[in-house]
């Protein structure tokens, strides 16, 4: 008896009041609000204010003084008609998208999240927040914009943006509506780098011998022909001179590239991972070209900024 | 504590605080007033730079000095004046003490509480208007105080122009709800406690005390003291006798009522019965008890009786603005046998003083034997030969009647009566003294006679065998144009034309027109009159219960009315004026018979309709091809607004001929 009735209490809150269950799930992107879903209590000034209210109410009716029963009938009802602009302000926003950069563990990460309105006239005084994080929002009327949230991050790999509150006191400050935003989106967060890592492991050039990988763009050499070589690396005038056929072989250099080999190293799980992630940006910043063996992936060689953000990214979602 | 708000904000806050005082000003103590002013600009000097909260050495000093002036002006920090101007004052010194967002916030709503208490003060059309005003200026300083803003000048310009523009639609469409709100909402029949303030305590209208010199600010209160509506002929001017408070006894400085004859009942008067007239009264509030009816009163209102001397006196004060019938008579004759214990009140004088006026009196009496009304006729000549009318009398010495009839020589209403009566009772002929009001106006729009508090007036009563009491105005025998045309005429006859008569008077009479409607539909709305008007409209079941469900329907309606019309005055105008002098286009054409679809683009839909419609293809033809450059064309993103207006114009204008 008591449990029915519970549960259909329960039934009744979670048609009625979805944010404070359903909306505290997860939900994909986008998210639209509507008046369902934003939900509007006094201010502590609007606790005051109300009874200053009453007050004006009870003793204009007492002594029947007319006008200012008028006066306090008219604060009411702008007050009351203030409460439909409190929630119109969220009504009708929609979280879009949210996005950043990634960033390496440790560092505030630049969360944006990209609102917009549907309709209705612009909303100034937008507030988002997430803990004791905060942050104002501009909308202009059917236009986006971006609130921007400088999250703090602990740990490699895709982290859950989690939930935010959107709120605001506009109109007048007696009540604030507000709502809650669980985005499912995550963001990638690269390993911390290692502090004072052993410089890359460079070795000696000459030691290495010229590496080449074939073929490739720079012109290497003439070399004899093989059957299957294609008919435009043939170089007549040589051949014609040496009497047999010669053929011009392109190769790409791989003097430089350095490996950086997660077996070579011989550390617990996250150093390794610390170290090869200094030692990954370390190459990027030095341009040199390099190659990352994971356990189960093998990278490069390669350079430049991509390359270097597809090994973090790897070495992000390693296990 | 908080950050304090911007400099900007802060000054907001203030000059909010300067409109609420404003509306106080008129009851407030002149000096207290100005020293509030004072604060304010002082919190504005101290907030110039930057706005910070006062230590308590500038503080305490501020409250002490706000409470000393408050004492000496108003008297007591408690009752309805001085409880009030403390409240001001608090919420004035509250700005040096407190500068965060909330509690500009706390003064300001605390501004809005304030507005209501100088309803106290009074309910008049224009006091409404002006804290209606205010109230909407508190919502919009609460606006730009909830947001943060940047601290500069023109972040402050910006917020200050959406407030004006949100705080003004909110306030607008909170209308609707309000009038309905304050239809419904149930009124008690009585209070359910007493009014905060000592009722016998008012300062408006005529007191139960006259001392010469005590009256003269009401000679320039101009505000209606109450308003006649004669059912049937008007009495002559010379008539128009307001009767109150009758006043026996004399101390030498003083005049004052004698409480035996409110309790004794009055002998019927003999009267005229051509005389009779009967009419309505709507006074104003006095909070005091008594009516002015017309001399002298036959039958009065259900819930006053008249006394043995000819007052009516309510049983309740008039706290409230009220309304009663009344009949009376203005020829008539008045205790034709008095009580030989009425004619000792009225013959008593203190044992000493004023002797060179007893002594005159006593020469006239010799001279006169027996012949009442030859010592009266002399005294009036006196007055009419030797005395000047004024409202700005040299002050009395402490013999009151001599110093005036043997030095001073001029005064108004009550130094005649006060110094006839005195000659009177030493001739020994019984005299009283009647304050009231005389004359009026006739408001020729509204129907009405209108009586001013201005029209204050003093006259007396003497007690002839024979004829009963019989009114002698002795005003009358020096300035009878005071009797004619009012007390500033007589005083200053050049200033008055132009005020009595004329357009003056033209659109006096229009506002008083205004302030009665107002008074009636608004001020004296209470139960009963609820009662009437909803039984109008069919409800007749006046529980609480019925109001209450009114209250909430109704008032539900006019609260989504009124959301809905502020919430949709903020949605930007959509689109273009072209695409909707368009759309207005196609919906012309539509009408006469070609629709275009959805998917129709307007060239193609355009040779459509200009085949269908023939007679006017040659028009549909041109527009749509104007459009469709306009729009999607290479000058759709010109500059050149022009054209597009005048195309837009275009469009609108195009009829199909039939």
């Amino acid at each position: 008896m008591l449990a029915a009735w519970r549960d259909d209490l329960m039934r009744f809150a979670e048609r009625r009041l979805p944010a404070l269950t359903r909306y505290r799930q997860p939900e994909s992107l986008p998210i639209r609000l509507h008046p369902r879903r934003v939900y509007i209590l006094p201010t502590r000034f609007g606790l005051v204010f109300a009874v200053l209210l009453v007050a004006m109410l009870v003793g204009a009716l007492n002594f029947n003084n007319n006008p200012a029963l008028l006066l306090a009938l008219l604060v009411a009802a702008t007050t009351m008609i203030g409460f439909h602009h409190n929630v119109g302000q969220l009504n009708k926003v929609e979280l879009r998208s949210v996005a950043a950069d990634p960033v390496h563990a440790g560092q505030p990460i630049r969360l944006r999240l990209n609102f917009r309105t549907l309709g209705g006239a612009e909303r100034p005084e937008l507030i988002l927040d997430q803990s004791e994080l905060r942050t104002r929002l501009v909308l202009p009327p059917e236009g986006d914009a971006d609130a921007v949230l400088m999250l703090p991050t602990v740990r490699r790999g895709r982290m859950p943006v989690g939930r935010f509150r959107i709120w605001t006191e506009y109109p007048f400050g007696i009540t604030w509506a507000w709502s809650v935003l669980h985005p499912q989106a995550q963001v990638l967060i690269y390993p911390a780098p290692e502090h004072g890592a052993p410089a890359l492991p460079i070795g000696d050039p000459r030691e290495q011998g010229q590496r080449l990988r074939f073929p490739g763009d720079d012109w290497h050499g003439l070399r004899e022909h093989r059957p299957g070589d294609p008919p435009k690396h043939v170089a007549w005038k040589p051949s014609a001179r040496q009497e047999r056929l010669l053929v011009k072989e392109f190769a790409d250099p791989q003097s430089q590239a350095v490996l950086l080999d997660w077996h070579a190293l011989h550390l617990d799980r996250e150093a390794r991972i610390s170290r090869l992630t200094r030692w990954v940006i370390d190459a990027r910043d030095r341009q040199i070209p390099f190659r990352l063996r994971l356990p189960e992936a093998d990278l490069g060689p390669g350079s430049g900024p991509a390359f270097a953000a597809q090994c973090l990214r790897e070495l992000a979602l390693l296990p | 504590m908080t950050a304090p708000v911007d400099r900007y904000r802060y000054g907001l806050v203030i000059g909010l605080n300067a409109l609420m005082l404003g509306g106080h000003v008129h009851w407030m103590p002149s000096l207290y007033a100005g020293w509030l002013f004072a604060l304010l600009f002082f919190a504005g000097w101290r907030a110039r730079h930057q706005v910070r909260a006062a230590s308590a050495l500038i503080r305490l000093p501020l409250l002490f000095a706000t409470l000393g002036l408050l004492i000496y002006t108003a008297g007591s920090p408690i009752g309805r004046e001085g409880g009030s101007a403390l409240l001001g004052g608090l919420i004035v010194l509250k700005l040096f003490e407190s500068t965060g967002r909330r509690d500009t916030r706390v003064v300001t709503a605390a501004a809005l509480f304030f507005c209501m208490i100088g309803f106290l003060f009074g309910q008049g059309l224009m006091l409404t208007l002006y804290f209606c005003a205010v109230a909407w200026a508190c919502f919009v300083v609460l606006h730009v105080v909830s947001s943060e803003g940047d601290g500069s000048w023109s972040g402050l310009q910006r917020d200050l122009q959406r407030g004006l523009r949100v705080g003004g639609r909110v306030v607008a469409a909170s209308i609707p709800l309000t009038v309905l709100a304050f239809v419904f909402v149930p009124r008690l029949s009585s209070p359910m406690w007493g009014a905060p303030w000592d009722a016998t305590q008012g300062k408006t209208g005529i007191s139960d005390r006259m001392r010469p010199g005590a009256l003269s600010q009401l000679w320039n209160d101009d505000s209606p003291a109450f308003r006649v509506t004669f059912e049937g002929p008007v009495p002559p001017p010379a008539a128009r006798y307001w009767r109150g408070p009758v006043l026996w006894a004399f101390n030498g400085e003083e005049w004052s009522r004698a409480d035996m004859y409110r309790a004794t009942l009055p002998q019927a008067p003999t009267y005229d019965p051509a005389s009779v007239v009967d009419y309505e009264v709507l006074m104003e509030p006095t909070e005091q008890s008594w009516w002015f009816p017309l001399d002298v009163a036959l039958s009065v209102a259900p819930d006053a009786r008249i006394t043995g001397d000819g007052q009516v006196v309510s049983r309740r004060p008039l706290i409230g603005p009220r309304k009663a019938r009344f009949q009376s008579a203005w020829r008539y004759t008045l205790d034709l046998r008095a009580a030989s214990g009425q004619r000792w009140m009225a013959l008593r004088l203190p044992n000493s003083g004023n002797l060179r006026s007893r002594t005159l009196a006593a020469a006239w009496r010799e001279q006169h034997g027996r012949n009442d009304q030859a010592v009266i006729d002399e005294a009036l000549a006196l007055f009419n030969r030797e005395f000047t009318y004024t409202l700005r009398p040299p002050p009395l010495g402490r013999e009151t009647v001599d110093d005036f009839l043997f030095n001073t020589k001029a005064g108004y209403c009550e130094y005649f009566a006060s110094s006839f009566a005195f000659l009177m009772r030493a001739a020994n002929i019984p005299t009283r003294i009647v304050t009231g009001y005389q004359g009026g106006i006739y408001n020729g729009m509204g129907g009405y006679w209108i009586v001013r508090n201005s029209d204050a007036h003093a006259w007396t009563e003497v007690w002839l065998d024979g004829r009963g009491w019989v009114r002698v105005d002795p005003t009358a025998a020096v300035a009878p144009e005071r009797i004619n045309r009012g007390s500033l005429a007589a005083a200053m006859p050049e200033a008055a034309s132009w005020y009595s008569e004329g357009w003056g008077a033209d659109w006096r009479n229009r506002l008083d027109l205004v302030a009665r409607y107002w008074r009636q539909a608004v001020i004296e709305f209470d139960a009963i009159r609820q009662q009437n008007l909803l039984q109008q409209v069919g409800l007749e079941d006046m529980s609480w219960q019925a109001l209450g469900g009114g209250l909430l329907i109704f008032g539900g309606l006019g609260l989504a009315l009124g959301a809905w019309l502020s919430l949709r005055g903020l949605a930007p105008r959509s689109g273009d004026p072209l695409l909707l002098a368009y759309r207005r286009f196609n919906q012309r054409l539509a009408r006469a018979g070609v629709a275009r679809a959805d998917n129709e683009g307007p060239v193609a839909f355009g040779e459509r309709a200009a085949t269908s419609l023939s007679q006017a293809a040659p028009a549909i033809l041109e527009l749509t091809r104007r459009f469709a450059e306009q729009r999607y064309g290479e000058s759709a993103n010109d500059a050149d607004a022009s054209h597009r207006r005048r195309l837009a114009q275009e469009l609108r204008a195009f009829r199909v001929p039939r």
